[in-house]
């Protein structure tokens, strides 16, 4: 009888010591599994994050510069220089879901030349703003995003150059304008210092500029005046591109030249 | 003795069956199963954003916004859109939700948060 009820005992010492094992065997697996998921979800929100967070300082650029454009005339005779003098940056930081972040960028305006060999780093989702824009404005942008997530152990950090645009006109703007500015010189140069003359010339040639410009998308306005007994006439022409969509709406940007007859 | 025996016995079973109820594996397993579900809807919010762009959610109106999000939504996911802190009032929570998340956009002009949830099949 004693001898039963050790056996019985050491058998269930015996189960219950392979149960806790097998327990903790399986608890372990669990845990590697649950790790690797959160790892696995960390880092699926650490790529969703780089990728919205550069959508949007990139989108805050835009804004910047298309309130720039929107502001700020052009002179006929400097438009390559006024892409140039074109800069804007935007930075965010913050946490998300235990991820904490930083997000930097920076973008400028450059000669077509450069921007057509610019590196991919396609932004999708700013789209039709991201990449180059044939005759369009065209901007370098360097973003750079850090993140660390998963109390330390998982961390992103990107660095990269992509083209950003908004579609104004600045080549068809620059010519445009060149041809305007022409034709009216050549027409008030014929006036001889008679006002009513050069008034007619003036009047004769606006149509045909206003037309030409209408087709290119720009609404055209220009003037004239003699300029004292030096007898030069001056003249100046504003071409406006209008409802230009940019990333925060339509908005309009304008173009002015100006001239003198010898 | 035999007392003791039968004391030490059952202090053992008693201490071996309070370790398995410690050291259960369910609590990591759903655990795996949540951060897999938090997974799934940040590629669906992923998925939507790249669908839409954000010049879309930049400029579009309320209605059009909720709409795109609505034609995102399915049996399982449900997406909102919220605008300047006004979400889709046609969008319901789901009751019983496996996961829920969210992610907030700063846009020019536009604060936008897209919230997910994923309905328990």
């Amino acid at each position: 009888m004693a001898r039963k009820a050790v056996a019985a005992t050491l058998a269930s010492v015996l189960l219950l010591t392979a149960l806790v094992v097998a327990d903790a065997t399986l608890m372990t697996a669990q845990d590697n599994l649950a790790s690797s998921a959160q790892t696995a979800h960390t880092e699926g929100r650490e790529l969703l994050l780089e990728e919205s967070l550069t959508g949007s300082t990139s989108l805050q650029l835009l804004a910047q510069v298309q309130g720039f454009l929107s502001s700020s005339p052009a002179d006929c005779d400097s438009i390559p220089q006024y892409i140039s003098s074109i800069s804007a940056s935007s930075s965010v930081s913050g946490e998300d879901e235990g991820i904490a972040y930083v997000a930097n960028e920076s973008a400028t305006g450059a000669p077509t030349a450069l921007l057509q060999g610019a590196p991919g780093g396609d932004l999708a989702i700013a789209s039709p703003f991201s990449g180059f824009l044939p005759g369009g404005l065209n901007l370098v942008a360097a973003s750079s995003v850090k993140e660390v997530g998963g109390g330390g152990s998982v961390s992103l950090e990107r660095r990269e150059t992509h083209a950003l645009n908004l579609p104004i006109s600045p080549g068809t703007a620059s010519s445009l304008c060149a041809s305007a500015l022409g034709s009216l010189a050549a027409a008030l140069s014929q006036s001889s210092c008679n006002a009513t003359l050069a008034q007619a010339a003036f009047a004769d040639v606006m149509p045909r500029l206003e037309e030409e410009a209408s087709a290119l998308g720009f609404f055209l306005t220009a003037g004239w005046g003699l300029d004292g007994p030096a007898c030069s006439a001056t003249y100046w022409v504003m071409l406006v591109e209008l409802g230009v969509m940019g990333v925060t709406g339509g908005f309009d940007w304008t173009v002015l030249g100006s001239g003198a007859t010898a | 003795m035999q007392f003791i025996d039968i004391a030490v016995a059952s202090g053992y079973a008693a201490l071996c069956l309070s370790l398995i109820v410690v050291i259960s594996p369910v609590a990591p397993r759903e655990a795996a199963v949540e951060a897999a579900a938090q997974t799934r809807l940040d590629s669906a919010i992923s998925a939507y954003v790249e669908h839409v762009g954000l010049p879309f959610l930049t400029t579009s109106s309320e209605g059009a916004v909720c709409d795109s999000a609505s034609e995102a939504s399915n049996a399982t996911l449900v997406l909102d859109v919220v605008l300047q802190g006004v979400g889709c009032g046609s969008v319901a929570e789901p009751a019983s939700a496996l996961a829920s998340t969210s992610l907030g956009l700063d846009l020019p002009g536009r604060t936008v948060v897209i919230e997910a949830w994923l309905a328990r099949q």
